[in-house]
């Protein structure tokens, strides 16, 4: 008989995603995904100036504060056509691909690796052991015998304290767990090391951010940054060689500890590359502009469709027609007015609560749609894109983290296997490699464009009568981002941001197609209903971003997380 | 020297959720603070907050607390007493790091503050839009004066400003 099961994070605070799966024979029949909590946050820049969006844009999130920031002035400038001076690009991409190293790392070591890392495990393992293992992977000081034992001796300090249980996602001893204790010793010791690694990556946004979380630097036509290298007040060569000295760090840790731990983590759950692929198709846009003019680009974006890399349409630029005419959203199963698909540039958000209603309205994500088709954004799409656009850095990076798990897991891993829970996090571990060596190609970009003379950050923006709109486009750590702005003499006249999340964790839509977190779950096992850590993977593969725009601390001791199986 | 952070939490465009940046603010005009205090308004970081919490000896969280009691209480609750309490039993989206969580991390980073302070006020509106109810608001003065105990007690020297330093944030 079919086990019915809610996971909701949080039954007292708002503002979660709730994951309802139909259980039968062991695995997913079924599954609907949806957010608690009513998003119609972008009503407060209604009337407002648009060249103050940004500020209030990236208060949307907490965790990815600076990608609605770029967003917002990408949009505004879109709409009037205003092309920034090449310094702004370069300070804009390095802050980007900061951030971006920054959260994969977060996300991988932090968010999600205690779904497949056992830390009890750690006790019974051999740092030396360990440390040969490590040395196998990468080139990294903090694999040293000497370094992995005193983990351990943590480790086993908090286990012996009975504080283990505060870590919210772990499942200690789960029959799912497999990792041999070496490798969690390892995987343990670089989530440790992660925090200051991921640090080091934010210093560089709050170098040139002016400060991090909540970057400062920005504006409509450029950015805040006063170039001068004979002053100490300004971006000088002391501050760009610091940044450097950072981003160094941090690339080494990507390509030397992070992609070969996800490696040799994916290698003991080889079956996982057979789960979890859901809508199959996918979406990115080009980021990482190499010009002013934002005509060439170092991210692809575009369509790949039913998972063929053959069907892969290329979005030369962000003026793309078919991009912005496929673009919809619909509201027929969500809690909001209305149905059918309309344009982000005229849709509403009017909130039209009922209660969760499997065959009606149950959830507040929007269902974005491209062309009608549920479209999974994210790292995998943006990797994918590479692939098929030839990208050196994408087939480099991919090579290698294709040839790690093939030797250790001694069976021939393939690039179609990347469309999968577990390939998910491999893509996010490419994607990471490729993003670490791009932030060193536009530091140098930058750094050649000031030594030839050009100190250019801000082109003044003029407001036009009358209506204009505009599209500001990221492809951000967790997929695409489009902020959709209308502005009338002057004022925002409307506002839309359609987020990745957003993408995949849409509700079904009004052809009744489910969404990618939907979709991916089917088939999904699940050993032990009361303990869904299955479910979890897949749908942590995506990373996905919810509960962050809302923070409340409970002091009433409510437990704040539960299944329930009915 | 006492390396000490006093941080905001809360999003500002939640109404009362803005109580903890409202309150940092608050704070480091009503007070010329030493150097060694480390004043920010780290919004709604996530777990992203056990790396802010590394690195000091003392840390001083201001943000909103439910709870039963009528809004603009304050709670105060210690370490100790984070820890001991109840957290998440699933991480659904990766986000939700709660406080005890992330000093949980920077303990076992071996980075952990000896000592962290919640001052938390009980919520009244967390709908969307700017400012606190009148309060959440009216607790502001109280919780600044609570910090500013707090950081006496840990041996700061704290200097009053004149009171026509006061003034809301951007988002007022």
């Amino acid at each position: 008989m079919a086990t019915r099961l809610t996971i909701d994070p949080i039954t007292r605070i708002e503002g979660h995603l709730r994951i309802d799966v139909k259980v039968d024979r062991d695995a997913v029949q079924d599954a609907w995904a949806s957010c608690t909590m009513w998003r119609g946050i972008e009503n407060i820049l209604l009337g407002r100036d648009p060249r103050e969006a940004w500020i209030f844009t990236q208060r949307f999130c907490g965790v990815c504060t600076t990608v609605h920031a770029i967003a917002s002035v990408r949009a505004v400038e879109d709409a009037l056509d205003l092309e920034i001076p090449p310094n702004a690009q370069f300070i804009r991409n390095l802050i980007l691909l900061a951030h971006g190293l920054h959260d994969h790392i977060v996300h991988f070591y932090h968010l999600s690796a205690l779904d497949w890392v056992d830390v009890t495990q750690v006790l019974e393992a051999d740092p030396k052991k360990a440390s040969a293992l490590g040395e196998t992977l990468g080139n990294w000081p903090g694999n040293s015998p000497k370094a992995l034992a005193h983990v351990q001796k943590r480790v086993k300090a908090l286990v012996e304290s009975g504080q283990l249980g505060i870590f919210a996602h772990g499942y200690w001893g789960h029959p799912a767990m497999k990792l041999p204790p070496d490798v969690n010793l390892l995987a343990v010791a670089h989530y440790l090391q992660a925090i200051d690694i991921q640090r080091k990556a934010n210093q560089v946004v709050g170098i040139l951010g002016g400060k991090t979380p909540h970057i400062q630097n920005l504006a409509v036509g450029g950015v805040a940054n006063a170039i001068n290298l004979d002053s100490l007040a300004t971006l000088n060569m002391d501050r760009l060689y610091m940044m450097k000295s950072l981003l160094d760090e941090v690339v080494t840790f990507v390509q030397e500890v992070y992609l070969p731990d996800c490696c040799a983590v994916a290698a003991h759950y080889p079956e996982w590359f057979g789960f979890g692929a859901g809508a199959r198709n996918y979406l990115a846009v080009p980021d990482l502009p190499t010009d002013a003019k934002a005509t060439a680009f170092d991210l692809a974006g575009g369509t790949i469709f039913d998972g063929d890399l053959s069907t892969f349409r290329k979005m030369e630029n962000w003026k793309d027609g078919p991009f912005r005419k496929h673009v919809t959203e619909d509201v027929a199963r969500a809690w909001y007015r209305g149905s059918g698909p309309k344009s982000p540039f005229v849709e509403d958000t009017v909130p039209e609560f009922t209660d969760w209603q499997e065959d009606g309205k149950y959830s507040w994500v929007k269902a974005p749609r491209y062309d009608g088709r549920p479209m999974e954004v994210g790292p995998l799409a943006n990797v994918l894109m590479g692939f098929a656009s030839g990208d050196p850095l994408t087939v480099k990076w991919a090579t290698k983290a294709l040839g790690i798990v093939s030797s250790l897991a001694g069976v021939e891993a393939k690039p179609a296997m990347l469309m999968s829970t577990l390939g998910r996090h491999a893509a996010r571990a490419v994607r990471t490699a490729v993003l670490a060596d791009l932030a060193i190609k536009h530091w140098k970009l930058l750094v050649d464009n000031i030594l030839g003379g050009d100190v250019r950050i801000f082109e003044p923006p003029v407001f036009p009568k009358g209506e204009i709109q505009g599209v500001g486009m990221h492809e951000a750590p967790r997929g695409v981002l489009t902020h959709w702005v209308v502005l009338e003499n002057g004022k925002i006249k409307n506002y839309q941001a359609v987020v990745p999340t957003t993408w995949n964790a849409s509700p079904r839509d009004v052809d009744g197609h489910a969404g990618p977190y939907e979709q991916s779950l089917l088939g999904n096992p699940v050993a032990d209903p009361e303990q869904p850590l299955e479910v979890l993977r897949t749908v942590h593969s995506f990373d996905p971003c919810m509960a962050c725009a809302c923070h409340t601390h409970d002091a009433r001791g409510n437990a704040i997380a539960q299944v329930k199986v009915l | 020297m006492t390396r000490v952070a006093v941080l905001g939490l809360g999003n500002v465009l939640r109404r009362d959720d803005g109580f903890g940046p409202s309150a940092v603010h608050r704070l480091e005009r009503a007070w010329r603070l030493p150097p060694e205090v480390h004043v920010a308004d780290l919004g709604t970081p996530g777990l992203d907050l056990a790396s802010y919490l590394v690195g000091h000896d003392a840390v001083l969280v201001l943000d909103t607390a439910l709870g039963d009691a009528a809004p603009g209480t304050l709670h105060v609750h210690r370490k100790e007493a984070l820890l001991a309490g109840p957290g998440l039993d699933h991480r659904v989206t990766g986000h939700e790091g709660d406080l005890r969580e992330a000093i949980a991390i920077a303990d076992l980073a071996g980075g952990a503050p000896r000592e962290v302070v919640l001052i938390g006020v009980v919520p009244e509106d967390l709908g969307d839009g700017t400012g606190l109810s009148p309060a959440v608001a009216a607790a502001l003065e109280p919780a600044c004066a609570r910090a500013a105990e707090e950081l006496r007690r840990l041996g700061l020297a704290l200097a009053p400003r004149p009171a026509a330093a006061l003034a809301g944030g951007w988002w007022e």
